[in-house]
């Protein structure tokens, strides 16, 4: 797919006439006197604005969505808040946020979500005094979410459909996260049943070089390390994108020292090759490997845990997951 | 495919049903407060909309449903536009689940017309009953709901898009597959009857390529396979088809090709496939067998099309290769 789901939207004629619309009415309001709703389409404009801007930026999906999501609540907090002191006009803004919702949530929580919001608009208009408009908005709001509802049905439907034949991120060629946890149970019940290793590594940039990188240069970076992650580990080695920056690698048939040597490779490699802003990138990594009894859950927080601690203590470092917090291997300047 | 149209027309199905039965009690309540010309607007709508529900449960034909539809809604949004001279306030509520209705619907192209004819006629109606501001708020919502509803539509024609086109072809030639080739084949028969014309199926496989395999392994194979079916490709008329059978044999279809036609185009194929030099293997031939349909033997079915096909050519490989035979 050449672009993301948010950038269909932002891009689209309708989007850009909202927002040249929502200016329209802030002057319009403004010259009717009525600085309120004035006040509130300026907000949306904005909100709607910012969304044009910061879409276009991001190019990662996952974190276009966070962004998005926080405009959306905006959005819904500006219309109830309109509708509330008064400005009944404001009602007709209720209808785009449930399909906001549902486009920037996944179903589960965008249903909450609209639920709560349903509450409030019913509690906020019952304080309204115009029952002949009420009955007309409660019943269109209810088709309205019936509908949309049906909408998402249906891309749920083609999203199961897809889901296995896409399983890799575009850009860095990681497998998705929804099939980490899937893969990595796999994997455990295969060396339960084989009797061999297994070790995870998680593997983020330094912190020291986050700080140094606009998010747009991170973002590349990640494709760079994705790229490499996928010329260096071994066919069976599956490496998922997990937290955004955050790579997890799950390596089957290695032991915890293997994988420290592999990590300490992985960990060279990078700072020799990867490089932004012309200077040369760290990572540090941290490691788990499968103990009798353990589940996937507790090997990616294990190896996050020890992702945590390396960090902490300085970049460029491997880490051995130990529960003392103690044990430190091949640790420092690489 | 079937049963996709079928969930998604049954999923209108519903929708009509519901907004059918919303609308008549939205009628209902309209009644119990007094706003009595609301009421024979609701009611009508929710009668167009209950009776499309019905139509929608018996028509077989997802076009005709499709004409039913674009006709109802747009007649449900001038009915709306009608009412909102009027009651501006209350019937504006009403165009925005008809709006968000017809993107699911109906075709994107006709939702976006309906939708945004609609915004602009109703934008206007409004300032002429409620002023500018309201007007401008109004649109500025609905233009907002067309933004997300039309990207939906879109997200779900692309997936659906994608969905058929992996469904359809064959991974490694990017031909079509042998399960696209029975469904073509059906319909071509069928077609054939009907107007008279011959059409006309070749079959042809690369010779000796199990000792192509063989010598020059599996990765040589199948770039040879990939160029050879680039190469049948290019040949082929617009209108003709291109398959393969993820096992050796290719399949052209070629309707409206009598069989004198067909054995030039596959003397043609023979010819220029044995005249091209190809990577690592150097030179190839082809054995190629074809067969035609004609319309006054009846007792044709794909299985026996595609099997005559297969017969005339393992007579050409059992001839000697490189070489066109004629079955039926």
């Amino acid at each position: 797919m050449p672009q993301s789901d948010h950038q269909l939207l932002i891009q689209s004629k309708p989007y850009f006439y909202s927002i040249v619309l929502s200016g329209g009415l802030c002057l319009a309001s403004l010259f009717a006197g009525s600085i309120l709703l004035a006040l509130l389409s300026f907000i949306l404009g904005l909100l709607l604005m910012l969304g044009k801007l910061k879409g276009a930026e991001l190019q990662e999906p996952e974190k276009a969505r966070t962004q998005f999501r926080w405009i959306t609540l905006g959005l819904a907090a500006t219309s109830l808040l309109g509708v509330y002191f008064g400005e009944s006009t404001m009602k007709v803004w209720l209808y785009a946020l449930p399909l906001l919702i549902f486009f920037f949530y996944e179903f589960k929580p965008a249903f909450s979500i609209i639920a709560l919001l349903s509450l409030v608009t019913i509690v906020v208009l019952n304080g309204l005094n115009s029952p002949f408009e009420n009955i007309q908005f409660i019943g269109s709001y209810i088709l309205y979410i019936g509908i949309s509802c049906s909408l998402v049905y249906l891309r749920e439907i083609r999203r199961k459909q897809l889901k296995p034949l896409r399983r890799t991120d575009n850009l860095t060629k990681a497998a998705t996260q929804e099939h980490l946890d899937e893969d990595l149970a796999k994997e455990v019940q295969r060396s339960e049943r084989e009797g061999s290793d297994l070790a995870v590594m998680a593997m983020a940039l330094d912190p020291s070089c986050i700080s140094k990188l606009s998010q747009k240069q991170q973002a590349e970076v990640n494709i760079d390390i994705g790229k490499l992650l996928h010329n260096n580990l071994r066919v069976f080695d599956s490496y998922y994108l997990w937290d955004q920056d955050e790579f997890l690698i799950v390596l089957p048939h290695t032991n915890s020292a293997q994988s420290i040597k592999i990590a300490n490779e992985l960990r060279i490699k990078v700072r020799k090759e990867i490089s932004a802003a012309e200077e040369s990138v760290t990572i540090s990594v941290g490691i788990a490997g499968l103990n009798v009894g353990d589940d996937s859950k507790a090997l990616v927080k294990r190896a996050a845990d020890a992702l945590a601690q390396t960090v902490a203590k300085g970049s460029n470092r491997t880490q051995l997951y130990r529960e003392d917090k103690a044990g430190d291997k091949n640790g420092g300047e690489a | 495919m079937k049963t996709d149209d079928q969930l998604h027309s049954r999923v209108v199905a519903t929708l009509y049903l519901l907004s059918g039965v919303l609308m008549l009690l939205l009628s209902i309540q309209n009644y119990r407060y007094g706003l009595y010309p609301l009421v024979y607007s609701a009611s009508l709508i929710a009668c167009m909309l209950i009776g499309l529900a019905a139509y929608a449960r018996f028509a077989t034909n997802p076009a005709q449903l499709n004409r039913a539809g674009v006709w109802v809604l747009s007649l449900c949004l001038v009915l709306i536009t009608k009412d909102s001279f009027d009651y501006p306030i209350e019937v504006k509520h009403w165009a925005f689940p008809i709006g968000l209705l017809s993107f699911i619907a109906l075709k994107h192209r006709a939702a976006m017309i309906l939708t945004s004819v609609a915004a602009a006629t109703l934008t206007l109606a409004l300032i002429d009953a409620e002023g500018l501001v309201r007007a401008l708020s109004f649109a500025t919502s609905y233009t907002l709901l067309i933004a997300l509803a039309s990207t939906f539509a879109q997200l779900h024609q692309q997936r659906s898009r994608t969905l058929v086109e992996l469904a359809i072809h064959e991974p490694m030639t990017r031909a079509y597959n042998y399960r696209y080739l029975e469904e073509t084949l059906e319909k071509e028969i069928c077609r054939a009857d009907r107007t008279g014309k011959s059409l006309s199926l070749l079959a042809l496989e690369i010779d000796y390529f199990p000792q192509v395999q063989d010598v020059h392994g599996t990765l040589v194979a199948n770039d040879l396979l990939n160029q050879f079916s680039e190469t049948l490709h290019s040949m082929i008329r617009a209108g003709d088809s291109e398959y393969y059978d993820s096992s050796r044999t290719f399949y052209l279809l070629l309707p409206c090709t009598p069989s004198e036609g067909v054995v030039v185009i596959a003397e043609r194929i023979r010819r220029t496939i044995e005249e091209s030099s190809w990577p690592v293997v150097d030179a190839i031939t082809v054995s190629l067998g074809c067969t035609s349909y004609l319309t006054e033997a009846r007792d044709c079915t794909v299985n026996s099309f595609i099997n005559d096909a297969n017969v005339a050519l393992i007579e050409a490989q059992k001839n000697g290769h490189n070489r066109v035979c004629h079955h039926g």
